[in-house]
This record gives C-alpha cells, sequence and structure tokens, in this order.
C-alpha cells in the first residue's frame, strides 16, 4: 500500500437519488477515506432510460446527495467518483448529471477537476466486433447481428476499473462514469494506492450496495472498506446500525448467477474461499481471488419497439370475475374489429390485457387461479406503431369494455370503474432491449473516453 | 409435510442482469438447508415447471457460510420487453412457497 498508514479506506453509498443518512457520512468522513463512491444506476427497471436517454432519478433528490458527497470529499481531500451516471449511463444522463455537479460546485465556490468518462459505443467498433465473432449473447438473448446494433438507439458498453483509473490518474477530483460495473468504481482508487487485485476487487463488490451490506437497509448508513495487508474489513458508519457476516457475504453475492465467479471487465472476483469473521459491528474478509482474464465488456442496447397508450379500470362484478377468461377473449375481439374498422394493420399494434388480481404478475405460471377474485385492476395495455394508433385503439378501449355484456342486463350500466380522469394513458415510447452482450477486447478501456472539464 | 416458506427463513427473488433470475433460500442452519436442497434437487422438471423455465437451464449453488441456497435460470423471455410483468423479478418467488419439503 502506498498510503501513510498502510490501510486504504473507501467510503461507499448506496445509489444516487436513494438518499442517505447524511450523520452517518459525516462519520464516515471522520475516518478520512481515500475515496467517497457511489453508484447512480441499473438495467433491472428496463431499457427505458437507456433508450430515452432520460435520468431515472429525480434531479431534486440527485442534486442533494451529490452535493453532500462532493462537499465531504472536498473537505477531506479525497476523490469523489459516480458510477452509471444518471441511470443508463449514456451520454445525455452523463451531460444532465454533469451539469448538476458543475452548479453544486458553482453554488459552494469549489475548484475541482472534473472527468467525464462515456460509455456510449462507437457503433463502427461494434460492428467490427460483429465481424470478427467477438460479441456472444448472455441467457437467452439471440447472436448479436448488425441489424441488431443499426435498430438500437442507445448501446453503452460497462466498464470496469481502468478507465476510471485513467480519469483519477488524469488528476481528476470528481469522476462521473457513463455506464459502469458497481465494484469498480471501488476497485480503481483502491488498486492505484497499491492494493492487491483480489482484496481491492471483493472489498469493492461487499460494498457497492451501500446500506445493503447493513442489518437496516432503511437507515441509510455508509459502509466504509478498510484494506490492509492481507484482509479487508466492512463496517457501517452511522451510529447504531450493523454490518453480519450474513449481510455482508450476501451483499456480494447478489445480483449474479454464479454467487462465487463475479465477472469483470479485466477478469473474475472469485469468493469461493472467502472466509467472513464478525468483529463488533464489521466484518472481516479475508480468502477470496482474482483471476485475471483476456478483456471483455458487457455491452446494453436498447431499440424502439412502439409507442404505449394504457387504460386503467377496476371490476367489481362477481358474476363478470367468474367469466373473465370470456370477458377478455371477447374484449379483444371487439378490439381488433375496431382497429379494422379505422383501417389499423394488425400488424401495427399488440393488445395486452393486465388483470391486477388475478395472473398480472406470474402470468402462465401463477398457481393460485382457481378463485374468483373479489376485484380486479385490469389494465388494457397497447403498444403501437405510433402513439397516435395506440391512442386510437385505447379511447375506445373503455366504452367497449364497460358495455360489454357477457352475463346479460349490464344495459345502460357498465362493468368498469373508473378512478382517473382521463382514464386513458399515453405513456410514450417503449424500448426494449436490442444488445445484451459481451464483446471481447483487446484493451478494456478500449471503449471509453475521458474527457477533462473545467469547473 | 412442511413447506419451503416455513422451512426456510428468506426466500426471495431478483434479476440477475436482464438475461436472468436468481432465486435465494436461506435457513437457520445446516440441516433445514440440506433438507430444502434434497427438496430442490429431488424433481428439477418440477421445480423449473414452477419457475417457467426448463430443468436443463437451472443452476443451484449451495452457500455454506449462509446456510443457503442460489437458483439461477435464464428468463423466459428476452426480458424487460414490451409484455414485462415484473422488471425486477422481485416477486417471481411466489410459485417456489409452497414446494413441500420432507
Amino acid at each position: 500500500m502506498t498510503t501513510v498508514d498502510g490501510e486504504i479506506r473507501l467510503l461507499a453509498n448506496c445509489v444516487v437519488g436513494l438518499g442517505f443518512s447524511a450523520a452517518g457520512f459525516r462519520r464516515g468522513l471522520e475516518r478520512h477515506p481515500h475515496l467517497v463512491g457511489c453508484d447512480a444506476g441499473s438495467a433491472d427497471f428496463g431499457p427505458g432510460f437507456l433508450g430515452t436517454g432520460r435520468d431515472s432519478k429525480s434531479p431534486i433528490s440527485v442534486r442533494r446527495d451529490l452535493r453532500i458527497m462532493i462537499e465531504g470529499a472536498h473537505e477531506v481531500g479525497c476523490p469523489v467518483v459516480i458510477g452509471s451516471c444518471g441511470g443508463a449511463g449514456a451520454r445525455s444522463q452523463l451531460l444532465g448529471t454533469a451539469d448538476i455537479v458543475q452548479d453544486i460546485l458553482r453554488a459552494r465556490g469549489i475548484k475541482a477537476n472534473v472527468a467525464l468518462v462515456h460509455a456510449d459505443l462507437d457503433r463502427s467498433l461494434l460492428h467490427t466486433a460483429v465481424d470478427e465473432g467477438r460479441t456472444r449473447p448472455l441467457g437467452m438473448f439471440p447472436d448479436l447481428t448488425h441489424d441488431d446494433v443499426e435498430a438500437s438507439v442507445n448501446i453503452v458498453a460497462m466498464m470496469g476499473a481502468g478507465p476510471i483509473t485513467k480519469a483519477l490518474d488524469a488528476g481528476a477530483d470528481i469522476v462521473l462514469a457513463g455506464r459502469c460495473a458497481d465494484p469498480a468504481i471501488y476497485a480503481a482508487q483502491a488498486m492505484r494506492l497499491g492494493a492487491p487485485a483480489h482484496l481491492a476487487w471483493h472489498a469493492s463488490k461487499c460494498i457497492d450496495k451501500g446500506y445493503l451490506a447493513t442489518t437496516e437497509p432503511s437507515a441509510g448508513s455508509l459502509v466504509l472498506a478498510t484494506i490492509r495487508a492481507d484482509h479487508f474489513d466492512v463496517e457501517p458508519t452511522k451510529e447504531g446500525a450493523r454490518c453480519t457476516v450474513a449481510t455482508v457475504a450476501r451483499t456480494a453475492m447478489y445480483e449474479n448467477a454464479d454467487p462465487f465467479l463475479i465477472r469483470q471487465p479485466s477478469g473474475d472476483i472469485d469468493v469461493t474461499e472467502a472466509r467472513y469473521e464478525q468483529i463488533g459491528d464489521a466484518v472481516r474478509v479475508r480468502g477470496s481471488a482474482f483471476r485475471p482474464a483476456s478483456p471483455s465488456v458487457k455491452l446494453e442496447g436498447a431499440r424502439l419497439a412502439g409507442y404505449r397508450s394504457i387504460l386503467l379500470v377496476g371490476m367489481r362484478d362477481p358474476r363478470v370475475l367468474a367469466r373473465l377468461d370470456e370477458f377478455l377473449e371477447r374484449y379483444e375481439g371487439l378490439l381488433h374489429r375496431i382497429a379494422r374498422s379505422l383501417d389499423i394493420a394488425q400488424g401495427d399494434y399488440r393488445i395486452l390485457f393486465r388483470s391486477f388480481g388475478r395472473n398480472a404478475v406470474l402470468g402462465d405460471i401463477e398457481p393460485a387461479v382457481d378463485h374468483v377474485p373479489n376485484e380486479i385492476g385490469l389494465v388494457v395495455d397497447v403498444v403501437a406503431r405510433t402513439q397516435e394508433i395506440a391512442g386510437a385503439i385505447v379511447g375506445r378501449a373503455a366504452p367497449t369494455g364497460s358495455r360489454l355484456d357477457v352475463v346479460g342486463g349490464v344495459g345502460s350500466g357498465g362493468n368498469f370503474a373508473y378512478p382517473f380522469s382521463p382514464s386513458s394513458m399515453h405513456l410514450g415510447p417503449v424500448h426494449e432491449w436490442s444488445v445484451w452482450h459481451v464483446m471481447d477486447v483487446r484493451d478494456e478501456s478500449e471503449p471509453f473516453s475521458v474527457e477533462l472539464v473545467e469547473a | 409435510m412442511a413447506t419451503l416458506v416455513e422451512v426456510a427463513r428468506i426466500v426471495k427473488s431478483a434479476n440477475a442482469g436482464a438475461a436472468w433470475l436468481t432465486f435465494d433460500i436461506e435457513c437457520d442452519d445446516a440441516q433445514a438447508l440440506a433438507r430444502v436442497s434434497a427438496a430442490l434437487r429431488s424433481d428439477l422438471d418440477a421445480l423449473a415447471a414452477r419457475l417457467g423455465g426448463a430443468a436443463a437451464h437451472i443452476s443451484l449453488f449451495e452457500i455454506g457460510a449462509l446456510n443457503s441456497i442460489k437458483i439461477s435460470v435464464p428468463r423466459r423471455h428476452p426480458a424487460c420487453g414490451q409484455d414485462e410483468r415484473d422488471f425486477d423479478g422481485l416477486q417471481q418467488f411466489i410459485p417456489l412457497l409452497d414446494l413441500e419439503v420432507p
């Protein structure tokens, strides 16, 4: 280690824009961390944020969280690294976060070097990789084609420690990274300061979900990793918070298909032999390994699937609910007939009924389908080639379904209770993952670029 | 016979990226874990049917330090498409709860 006291201390937060304990952060600062880090993104909530380029969190929340972290890090003189800025880590989101950071620096009179690490993929690089057979799908996704690349509105690569190391080496006080592997936020600085790769990576993996490594995530404690020669400790920084062997070990295995081998662009974090020991409110960890591999980066791309309009209604009549399948089948037929009457081609839209209270969550694996629900929330979900087409079909869905008489006697009454006015909602573009692949690269930093900006 | 929800302390699910779903089951002790593990492994086809996947694609990992077992399966459909029901996969564990554990 190249630090004065032979320790490397990494102060970790959970997600920018989800809040955290300011008091816990202050106590973390008292430990003089060598880095303040926080993730800002996730692909878990779908491709919509990558597709639209919109930020997934409220700018009001993002500003609060960033301000506290930037001021604190400036006070103790350590860098701040924010990963996957704006949710998906695409250019527009990175620039949006940079604007907020510049505002904070101006308002507080802080001079700082800011680095933006761009993760948007140059399509020609990806076309070449497809030609050279250097891409492979994850899970059930099909092989990547040139058409998939061209159909994508945005494609990002997920960076490891390499590009963040470059930004820190260039003198950045604040590193705003595009799409980024969570542990890389911390591992880059740890390795710059001389931590061995296995300790740097595993410690980073244990803290990269912030307060999720504590027994009470809702308390919003940050967590501090202290790396020493042959082990690291993970501890909460908020008074009264606690890390346990279970909470720390679980965090490192969370969100991975294989809990023992956690893939990073430069190799695998292997926690098969890791040993965890409870020491007060902290956990001491040793025994993991890092297995370098030929470099590869994960790619995420989004394509436009259409535009969505929905109708949300309540259904309560037990006679209709007892015959819901028949009701929905006839309802769908009527909506198709209306579409034909409007000269809308069948290939230009699709209709999906989501019956909340029955099987909207689990679909065809729902085990409890034998009883008639008390009530359901029915979402008539239409995705069409244009917003106008989706709106036209959904606009006819309310009267058509409300008057559809499967039991006799609806007459001038209706099947639907409307909670909202207007009852139709036009939700805009819908995206799908077009790219969910891994690309082999010569150098893990190759797809990324570091831009230093004045502040 | 006891069911999984009675034997295990934690049963939960989440995405492991958009291509995979993972199910984490934690028990209080090694003995309970052994029972759960045996029950899950006794009929992988039945397990796959509950999770809506194919037995050949199921991976099971036992984590002794946590008395836990992780099940990983590829998502049934390309994840997060326009017909997605549960983007983050957090409610997909429900069909496991009444699995019989001898």
